[in-house]
């Protein structure tokens, strides 16, 4: 659990998760939203993946990452959004530090 | 092992030995003061050592199985807890129902939770889009739903709790069959995902 606390703590995360939940997307439409270097979105997937709330497949040379919430991960991700933890979500290509 | 099945037995492990403790604890308390009554104690004790034992021999052959045995046992491990909690509140007499009644409601809550545990994780399961969207929904209807039962359980007189507690959970469930029936998920061919995770 405390996996995904920290998961969610991020304002990045947290965006990423947002974006998800329309649809599952490639890492470079992803990417495309924000404004922080491939290393940088890549260990924010990565966190995400550790926490078990993305799962990733591969479909030709493209990364589809897909939504994995249950109902309580969700409510926490909605608590967290509301209080604002860890500060706001960017806005879609707005930049943002780089520190996963 | 994967990065990923280390970090869900790092993060399943934490509330299964919570569950274990308690349940352990419980039975012990229950050994002091009724030990002439092993129907009380004995069962949840001895399921407690088959769980530990089953979850070492799993984690012997393979993590991964360990790490989704964790989960079944530690929902079984909670439900003996609150059968366990509820007799304890018979045998102090701190109980604010009659023996029976406590039986019943300790029941539907368990019950409660069974039906809490599996809504929860029902939107992680793999699916195509529109079956993704119908899980979520379906997922907190269930929650809802179950929570409604449990309070049902919990607050309301016996006669009326039972009624209730079905109205709860038959209004999330016929929540679900309409929505199911309005978006028609089946009708969709969006692509299932598949079940293992690519690596970057």
């Amino acid at each position: 659990m405390s996996d995904v606390f920290k998961a969610l703590s991020d304002p990045s995360r947290r965006r990423i998760l947002q974006l998800l939940r329309s649809g599952p997307q490639s890492a470079g439409e992803l990417a495309s939203h924000f404004e922080l270097s491939k290393p940088t979105l890549s260990a924010h997937f990565a966190v995400l993946r550790e926490a078990g709330l993305v799962h990733s497949r591969r479909d030709g040379k493209q990364l589809i990452y897909h939504l994995q919430l249950s109902v309580l991960e969700e409510a926490l991700l909605g608590f967290s959004q509301l209080l604002g933890l860890g500060g706001a979500a960017p806005a879609p290509g707005q930049t943002k530090g780089e520190t996963p | 092992m994967s990065n990923h099945h280390a970090a869900e037995l790092r993060g399943s492990a934490g509330p299964a030995r919570i569950a274990g403790f308690t349940l352990g604890g419980l039975s012990l308390v229950l050994l002091v003061l009724r030990p002439e009554l092993p129907q009380l104690w004995l069962p949840p004790l001895c399921s407690l050592a088959i769980g530990a034992w089953v979850y070492r021999l799993a984690g012997q052959r393979s993590r991964e199985v360990a790490a989704r045995l964790y989960g079944a046992l530690q929902l079984a491990a909670w439900v003996l807890v609150i059968a366990l909690f509820f007799g304890l509140l018979s045998e102090l007499g701190w109980s604010p129902w009659s023996r029976n009644d406590t039986a019943d409601r300790g029941q539907g809550l368990v019950l409660a939770l069974i039906m809490l545990a599996y809504a929860n994780v029902m939107p992680k399961m793999p699916a195509s889009r529109a079956w993704q969207a119908q899980l979520r929904f379906a997922g907190w209807a269930l929650v809802l739903g179950s929570v409604g039962y449990a309070l049902a359980w919990l607050l309301l007189p016996l006669d009326l709790a039972s009624w209730a507690a079905m109205a709860a959970l038959g209004s999330a469930l016929g929540l679900i069959l309409i929505r199911l029936l309005w978006k028609q998920p089946w009708r969709t061919t969006d692509a299932c995902p598949a079940h293992e995770e690519a690596q970057p």
